[in-house]
């Protein structure tokens, strides 16, 4: 395995150029209702009277494929991302109730879409795009 | 699958970025990436690709049809377009005199030169940006003291960074990791702002100030600066002229009485003051305009600016450097001067935005001056990106473009600002075209072309280039070639376009200046005194004519007579930073527009329960100057009694909400930032009469 994704949310300041470079490395400027693959969650710090939004991201955790019924969700093996077999997926959204951080959807075709750890890039020598685009390391490939 | 060089266009920063082309289009855009690892954008510069393959960007020359304002517009060829320009434009400098004529560049600001050489050559003195609501203030109040360019923090040698009303993890987040790198540093951050944010949260002290009351603030931090003896006297005796008036006039504004006006606590006061103080060297960080969009603005800034002076941070390593890092020199920006033979749009409300030049006009009132004819008849506008929802009551600004003879908007959108012009043609984005870019440290890079043009879009140099020929007009710049003027540009620093050409990450010009610390060692200021003008000459010379005050006084926006309270009981601040909006270019960006509710009315919990509002109801704001819908956000952020909200939204516009009368006298520049409003809950049955009348017919108020 070549690392698991994870969110420092410590270090997010949600100025959400991860949910753009998500859509960015995913579809095409038409598609005007196309949807991320990071979520966004909202922050109290009582201390500070501030509350504010962070944006965590799919950490590959595999909650989702323990939880499918179908066995539509699998892991690959090379980067140990966990991907959606849409021919064996029936839409039922199990798995969007397992997903801790609500991550993974039901998408308009009616199948699950999550995040794909941008395996492609990865393959290619590059980082995901949500890691790339992050100017504070609030989102790391690593142990 | 390509992967080339370039920057992004959508704000100043200009981030680098690798832009992969396949088939001639851009199919993924990044943060360019150095040893493997990516530099990182903004959400905005990450969105781009819907920025350039918008549904909305204008493909070819456009010209009207039917009635101003039907929005009726027919395609017509370039050549047709240039001839129109050309036709209609010395024909109403024959009739009316050039300066007639009114030259607008909006944003960005890299063709401005270029406009303004045209405007020069045309013969009129209107030219003018949209930094009549921007920067131009803050370097004119900077202007006003130290008689140079307005001088940035040396952050990497300071030790404490006063922070001044700039939430930089959403302004400029790619600035984020040098604010964390600071903290780790051990540099202690002072942030004024009168919300909580991401920024304040890793701040060592915050100030919390209500809106518009960073003079007080800055005045008494002078006061205790001065009374605790912590200022530099060496300095200060040496340089600075008129201490004696400074020290009187701030001898009254103890931290107590700061307190009172400000909302800040007084020791908290007194601790930051001492810091910045003592804790050397210290930099001020400030924003372009926070400070500068209040009626009492400009003096607000100016007692900001003098903590500088008074505690010998000017111009050290670690405080407000003039010259902090090698600069190589070359052409155009900075460089072309406006032709001021006549009077301008402005110049008899604003004089010293004139007597400290900027080299623009100030177009704040364009609407007045068109629709009243003042200071004379003016018949044209010549626009490069102009967005009307940048003014104050904007849609008196498109009642006044009504007016004109003839009104030409050079675009990347369609737009509402677009809806009143008998021209509208074609810009390109920086994805689209060359330009060579000026970047930190002496260096330079040439902007590459990362695909064809969209339609029949336009580099808008090429443009007035075009136009300037067709209209005969005289300048030796603009009448060679686009090539020749980007190596104009480059001559002074020794390097040519050729140069820029083969170096895609950037090259140092042979021509170096070093960085330099004290310049005034060397040199007096560049103000009347000679020295650092606490008590500003310039403005003294209006004292009598226009009460213009040459100390950085205090006036509290909330001190007025012409609003009723009652009426307008709570505080209106608009355009706090958003980090996926920049003003109003970006809501046609489907995926930055779809992240937050909007247009959000942010209100502190108290006010929504005093008001009956609960989050996500539908409200209604109001002014004296109109009012606008929104849908409620309650947000601890900011203090009771204040409400939020961005500007430029064509689903419900902040700027109806601020009075065109209601202006910085010194500068023009409208009082976004502190205002007044009331609210209201939107009632079900008044909607429901609202959104059947909306099915039915225009009430007016729509707008595309």
């Amino acid at each position: 395995m070549m690392g698991r994704m994870k969110f420092n949310a410590e270090q997010c300041v949600g100025c959400y150029a991860c949910h753009m470079a998500c859509l960015d490395a995913h579809h095409n400027a038409r598609e005007i209702h196309a949807r991320s693959f990071r979520g966004i969650s909202k922050v109290m710090d009582e201390e500070k009277g501030l509350s504010y939004e962070i944006c965590p991201g799919c950490t590959q955790c595999g909650a989702c494929a323990r939880a499918c019924p179908q066995d539509a969700v699998f892991r690959e093996e090379d980067y140990g991302v966990y991907l959606v077999d849409r021919e064996k997926c029936i839409g039922c959204g199990v798995c969007t109730k397992a997903c801790p951080d609500h991550l993974i959807f039901v998408d308009e075709t009616g199948k699950a879409a999550k995040c794909d750890g941008c395996i492609a890039r990865r393959k290619a020598g590059r980082e995901p795009a949500c890691v790339a685009v992050c100017c504070l390391d609030a989102i790391t490939v690593g142990e | 699958m390509e992967k080339k060089q370039s920057f992004c266009g959508i704000c100043s920063a200009g981030c680098p970025m690798d832009v992969y082309v396949e088939d001639g289009k851009v199919v993924e855009i990044e943060g360019h990436t150095e040893n493997g690892k990516s530099r990182g954008l903004c959400a905005k510069g990450a969105a781009s690709k819907q920025y350039l393959y918008n549904e909305e960007r204008i493909l070819y020359p456009m010209k009207r049809v039917g009635e101003k304002g039907s929005g009726q517009f027919e395609r017509i060829s370039w050549e047709e377009a240039y001839g129109l320009i050309a036709k209609k434009l010395s024909g109403i400098r024959k009739e009316y005199g050039a300066k007639s004529v009114v030259f607008y560049a909006g944003y960005p600001k890299w063709y401005r030169p270029a406009l303004l050489r045209f405007a020069n050559a045309f013969g009129s003195p209107n030219f003018c940006t949209e930094s009549s609501t921007c920067f131009q203030a803050s370097a004119l109040a900077w202007k006003s003291i130290y008689g140079n360019g307005i001088c940035f923090p040396d952050l990497p040698h300071t030790k404490t960074l006063l922070l001044w009303t700039s939430n930089l993890f959403h302004s400029n987040t790619p600035m984020g990791k040098m604010y964390r790198s600071l903290k780790k540093r051990g540099v202690t951050i002072i942030a004024v702002d009168p919300r909580s944010t991401v920024t304040t949260r890793e701040a060592d002290i915050h100030l919390k100030i209500t809106p518009g009351t960073d003079g007080a603030l800055a005045l008494a931090m002078a006061h205790v600066i001065i009374e605790e003896e912590l200022y530099d006297k060496e300095f200060v005796d040496k340089y600075v002229y008129g201490f004696q008036e400074y020290k009187n006039y701030v001898s009254t504004f103890t931290p107590e009485r700061a307190c009172e006006i400000t909302g800040v606590d007084a020791e908290l006061i007194r601790k930051a003051a001492r810091l910045y103080a003592c804790n050397k060297p210290s930099g001020i960080q400030f924003s372009v305009s926070t400070i500068v969009h209040h009626i009492n603005g400009f003096q607000n800034y100016r007692a900001v600016f003098s903590l500088i002076a008074l505690t010998g941070n000017y111009d050290v390593e670690g405080g407000n450097r003039a010259m902090p890092e090698p600069v190589s020199p070359c052409n155009e920006f900075g460089k072309v001067k406006r032709y001021d033979g006549e009077e301008a749009i402005g110049e008899k409300d604003f004089p010293i935005w004139f007597d400290l030049p900027c080299q623009e006009a100030q177009c704040t009132r364009i609407a007045d001056y068109i629709l009243e004819e003042e200071p004379y008849p003016v018949k044209a506008v010549f626009a490069m990106g102009l967005n009307h929802r940048m003014w104050p009551q904007p849609n008196e600004l498109q009642r006044a473009f009504g007016a004109l003879d003839f009104y030409v908007n050079v675009e990347l959108f369609w737009s509402e600002s677009s809806r009143m012009a008998d021209l509208v043609l074609p810009a390109c984005t920086t994805f689209e075209r060359e330009e060579v870019k000026t970047l930190r440290g002496g260096m330079f890079a040439l902007n590459e072309r990362m695909v064809e043009p969209l339609g029949e879009s336009k580099n808008d140099i090429e443009i007035i280039m075009e136009l300037a020929k067709r209209i005969g007009l005289e300048d030796e710049v603009l009448s060679s070639d686009y090539e020749s003027y980007m190596d104009y540009i480059l001559k002074p620093s020794g390097l040519t376009l050729q140069d820029l050409r083969e170096h895609p990450q950037g090259m140092k010009g042979k021509v170096l200046i070093p960085p330099r610390i004290q310049t005034y060692r060397e040199e007096p200021f560049h103000t009347t005194s000679g020295k650092i003008e606490l008590y500003s000459l310039a403005l003294d010379k209006y004292r009598e004519s226009r009460g213009y005050e040459p100390l950085p006084v205090y006036h509290d926006f909330r001190d007025q007579r012409d609003v009723d309270r009652e009426m307008y009981p709570l505080i209106l601040s608009t355009g706090a930073r958003k980090p996926q909006f920049f003003h109003a270019r970006l809501y046609r960006l489907s995926w930055l527009s779809a992240l937050e509710t909007n247009p959000a009315v942010e209100i502190h919990p108290e006010d929504a329960r005093k008001y009956g509002i609960r989050d996500g109801d539908r409200v209604r704001v109001s002014s004296p100057a109109g009012e606008m819908e929104g849908i409620a956000v309650s947000s601890i952020n900011g203090n009771p009694g204040v409400v939020y909200i961005y500007h430029g939204n064509p689903k419900g516009e902040a700027n109806n909400l601020i009075h065109r009368s209601y202006f910085d006298p010194y500068t023009g520049f409208p009082g976004y930032k502190s205002y007044f409003c009331n609210i209201e809950k939107l009632d079900q049955r008044e909607r429901k009469r609202k959104e059947e009348a909306e099915v039915t017919g225009d009430d007016g108020a729509n707008e595309i």
